[in-house]
């Protein structure tokens, strides 16, 4: 029972309390982008809650480990990113292998896996001292944050395009980023703080 | 001559009409989580330009025919094998800047900016080319994260590299991330609008495609499931229904009882494929909805139409000797009400 709540609170704390790509700025790029062509959100969203999941509880297996756990912050950069990459191919292999995945689904994979909000999620994890049910959870947590962010994103986009009354020089990419800080003030507001770090 | 107008072109384009962040949403999270002072933008210039140079180089010279997905994956690498001598050298001269900005080593080895310039560059250009192109992105990123972080530094911070200015008021909210997505904002604003006075025939916004924004996002998991991933969509159906009746007619003289169980069989089998019928039945909706939309004619269609003909041909004949036969007969009786009777 406790490991389910630890699991559910960090989904939850990484989800909606503070969700990492309107407090933290992680993934900021690919969530606007995407919400800008929603139609590949869910297979992209796959992908990305399964290497934040894999990727953070393999990460908190290896700090059982004394060598591991005495990394400098440096040392635990490079581990992420080993872990990170060793996924990627384990991921691709079977995707390619056993599922025949066409390119499309190839380059997903590849922009789903090095992206800036899958490799903080390790890292969240290692600073704030997570259990493997909470690494599971902040790691389903940021998928569905991402979902999150590129829905509330996409709704913002359309009524923006539709305003004709934005000035011209606002149009556009301004606009966005406009919008996309008062999502984060908001976040940022109903955590308290919003700094992740 | 020529190589410092294409250089100046590629200058313009890539750093202030495509600028990288404000017009292509592109590195954002740098940016946003990091450049919150000049110490940090320094770092973050300097790594990147280190990264985005090196890298884009060497995909140009090396990379070109290795795949798509090996590719992203030997950027990601690179970055982190050039940061971490960036790192140390920072960590020991401003060790305070470098231990709060930690979590962004790996951050930057990630960054989208890397990954996506390769891709679109260097591996379809000469090193030259590629080169320039580094350096003008460059130049456009390193603008945006001084632009960013000065502003941070004197609004939230009140200090200029790390000196204080004794400002009156402070909104330290702008160190947040919310800020840099504003100051983004701004800063997008004011390029724009630059841009547009100084050359009225480009268009930034083109940079971000707008176009499919309202695109339905639950039409692609279909597609994953069913194209994306092929021998599993087209797996063939190997308990079919359709046989199972086949067999049964081809031996009518079973006894009662094996007819009985083959019956049962079929009914589990029914039950137990519910989703290939369902998969059978879209498959069926998706040929007639193709056979809607297609304009080809449907050789079957037209040869049942001309059957159709026939046979009302046919019947058109048989009657016509009756209805003579008829008007025969009712000349034969009073001349004219035949039709009538």
């Amino acid at each position: 029972m406790r490991i389910i709540t630890e699991l559910i609170s960090a989904a939850m704390y990484a989800m909606l309390a503070q969700n990492f790509i309107f407090t933290g700025g992680y993934g900021a790029s690919e969530a606007v982008r995407m919400a800008a062509k929603p139609k590949q959100l869910y297979p992209m969203t796959f992908f990305i809650t399964l290497f934040s999941t894999t990727v953070s509880v393999i990460c908190v297996l290896l700090e059982q480990i004394a060598a591991v756990k005495q990394l400098s912050i440096l040392g635990h950069a490079v581990e992420f990113i080993i872990v990170l990459t060793v996924m990627y191919i384990i991921v691709l292999a079977i995707s390619v292998l056993v599922f025949k995945a066409k390119d499309r689904t190839v380059r997903r994979i590849g922009i789903a896996a090095f992206n800036t909000l899958v490799i903080a999620v390790p890292f969240i994890n290692y600073r704030a001292a997570f259990t493997i049910a909470q690494a599971i959870g902040s790691g389903i947590g940021s998928g569905f944050a991402f979902v999150i962010a590129v829905l509330l994103i996409n709704v913002g986009l359309r009524r923006l395009d539709r305003n004709p009354n934005i000035p011209e020089a606002f149009k556009g990419t301004p606009a966005i980023f406009i919008y996309v800080s008062i999502l984060s003030l908001a976040f940022s507001g109903f955590y308290g703080s919003g700094l992740t770090m | 001559m020529n190589d410092k107008t294409s250089f100046s072109t590629s200058i313009k384009n890539s750093a202030f009409i495509k600028n990288p962040v404000l017009f292509e949403s592109i590195g954002i999270a740098p940016v946003v989580a990091m450049a919150v002072s000049v110490k940090t933008a320094i770092m973050l210039s300097v790594i990147s330009a280190a990264e985005l140079i090196i890298i884009e180089c060497f995909a140009s010279i090396a990379l070109k025919k290795v795949k798509h997905e090996y590719r992203v994956l030997i950027y990601a690498l690179l970055g982190v094998l050039i940061n971490v001598p960036f790192w140390l050298f920072f960590s020991k001269f401003a060790p305070n800047e470098t231990a709060n900005v930690s979590i962004f080593l790996p951050i930057i080895a990630v960054n989208s900016l890397i990954a996506l310039h390769c891709e679109r560059v260097a591996v379809r250009s000469t090193l030259k080319e590629t080169f320039f192109d580094a350096v003008s992105a460059t130049i456009g990123y390193v603008l945006i994260i001084f632009i960013v972080a000065i502003l941070r530094e004197i609004l939230g911070s009140g200090t200029f590299y790390s000196i204080k200015l004794n400002l009156p008021v402070q909104l330290k909210g702008l160190l947040l991330p919310f800020g840099g997505f504003l100051m983004l904002g701004f800063a997008a604003a004011f390029f724009k609008a630059r841009i547009k006075s100084r050359y009225p025939e480009e268009n930034p916004e083109e940079a971000f495609n707008l176009s499919e924004i309202s695109q339905s996002h639950h039409e692609d998991i279909k597609t994953m499931l069913h194209e994306d991933f092929e021998s599993v969509a087209n797996e063939p159906i190997k308990e079919n229904p359709i046989d199972f009746f086949k067999s049964v007619v081809e031996k009518p003289e079973q006894p009662e009882e094996e007819k009985h169980e083959k019956r049962k069989k079929i009914k589990r089998a029914k039950k137990e494929k519910p989703v290939k019928t369902e998969k059978r039945k879209k498959e069926k909706k998706a040929v007639e909805k193709s056979v809607k939309a297609t304009p080809i004619e449907n050789p079957r269609k037209e040869k049942y139409e001309s059957e159709f003909d026939d046979i009302l041909l046919d019947l058109e004949r048989s009657k016509a000797p009756k209805e003579e036969e008829n008007i025969d007969i009712s000349k034969d009786g009073d001349g004219n009400g035949g039709d009538e009777a």
